[in-house]
């Protein structure tokens, strides 16, 4: 019986195309942070008979910022053209990472041997290949996250975790607190520590009097004002101070009693996806 | 709302945004040092307790101001104590996409609570 398919020509691809073998594999990795996302592998790839084929697959990333892979097998022939998109989820621009690359083999036993397009993408940013640079994931500017924290137990600190795979910027940081009788003004101090070590202080610019009812804020490029209604008490804390994962940002309370409370904070960072 | 049953806090596993939030315990707050350390739950190191010595020695040498915080607090109040058995919600280096727990440490656990009243 005849092949159907026609013989095969001499194909000679032209520009940035890519050969591949019958053993390439084109993979997609995300990093992402934000729920709810889909994005979209596609693409075009000639054949060795010269017929241009599209290919359109989707992956739903992980949203703890660790690797998420899809792989596509692919026969003889050429890469023209590769993109990822965002097609569902609003990821802000910095939650979401994508990188394509050629290798052989597939899931755990993918081995990568050249990635050729990577940067963060959103619904209004594609990666796309040929055009789009390797750029690392902290190249951007990052993402704007307000961020409800733990409410810690009567008596006890306020301690915030860097996720992860995730590396921040704390732009501003408000908690309200609730002082009992105890005697004694409460003074806060905001603090950086790696996980273990301390690595800076930020004083609150008020102290906190017994049985009152207040909250207290620190910003960057906040200015040293009295405490007004007894409402707030702002202090400074400085821009480009970056953590990474696994940083804390603690309270330390001089004179907090055990009937102190303290409420959730609410913080925004500008957050950066390093991969976990 | 959920509470973490090693520290008492209470948080929500979603932020506002639809993100996932982690929580940590904190470290031990003075008071709690304090009171670890008179009940015989906690040991500093012969490090940890060399400061708190001369912190001790200071405040009874020159009295802080009535209201204001003792050597001894301050000193305590810089070291990091973290609490026993304490939850880490975030994700251990390494895991693997398929890893049942991927957690650092559980802890004691969590429970559902009703959030608070506004």
């Amino acid at each position: 019986m005849p092949d159907a398919s026609p013989p095969p020509i001499e194909v000679r691809a032209v520009g940035n195309a890519r050969y591949l073998d019958n053993d390439s594999v084109l993979r997609l990795t995300v990093f992402n942070a934000a729920a709810g996302v889909t994005v979209r592998l596609s693409g075009r790839r000639l054949d060795l008979f010269g017929r241009t084929i599209p290919f359109v697959h989707r992956l739903v990333p992980a949203t703890n910022r660790t690797a998420s892979t899809f792989d596509l097998e692919l026969d003889e022939g050429w890469l023209l053209g590769a993109e990822a998109t965002i097609t569902a989820g609003t990821p802000q621009d910095g939650q979401t990472y994508a990188v394509l690359s050629i290798g052989v083999g597939r899931a755990a036993g993918f081995e990568e041997l050249e990635t050729f397009a990577a940067d963060t993408i959103s619904a209004a940013r594609r990666l796309s290949w040929p055009g789009t640079l390797n750029r690392g994931p902290l190249d951007g500017r990052g993402a704007l996250r307000s961020i409800t924290g733990t409410s810690p137990a009567a008596g006890a600190e306020i301690s915030e975790t860097v996720p992860t795979g995730a590396r921040w910027e704390l732009i501003a940081f408000r908690t309200p607190i609730v002082t009992n009788a105890t005697a004694g003004n409460r003074t806060a101090v905001l603090f950086y520590d790696d996980g273990v070590n301390r690595l800076a202080s930020f004083p609150a610019m008020a102290v906190i009097a017994p049985s009152t009812n207040s909250a207290i804020e620190w910003a960057q490029g906040s200015t040293a004002i009295a405490t007004i209604n007894g409402q707030n008490a702002p202090g400074l804390i400085p821009p480009l101070f970056t953590l990474p994962a696994a940083a804390r940002i603690r309270t330390a309370t001089a004179n907090l009693a055990a009937g102190d409370q303290y409420g959730a904070p609410q913080y925004l960072v500008r957050e950066w996806i390093e991969g976990a | 709302m959920l509470e973490c049953l090693t520290c008492h806090g209470t948080y929500e596993k979603t932020n506002p945004d639809g993100t996932e939030y982690y929580h940590a315990c904190p470290p031990l707050a003075v008071h709690e040092i304090k009171a670890a350390i008179a009940a015989g739950t906690l040991q500093l190191t012969p490090a940890q307790q060399a400061i708190v010595d001369r912190a001790k020695a200071l405040d009874l040498t020159a009295p802080p101001a009535a209201g204001t915080i003792t050597n001894e607090d301050r000193a305590l109040g810089f070291l990091v104590i973290e609490r026993p058995n304490k939850r880490d919600e975030n994700i251990r280096p390494g895991a693997r996409a398929d890893d049942t727990d991927k957690t650092k440490a559980a802890g004691a656990g969590i429970k559902t609570v009703p959030p608070p009243a506004k």
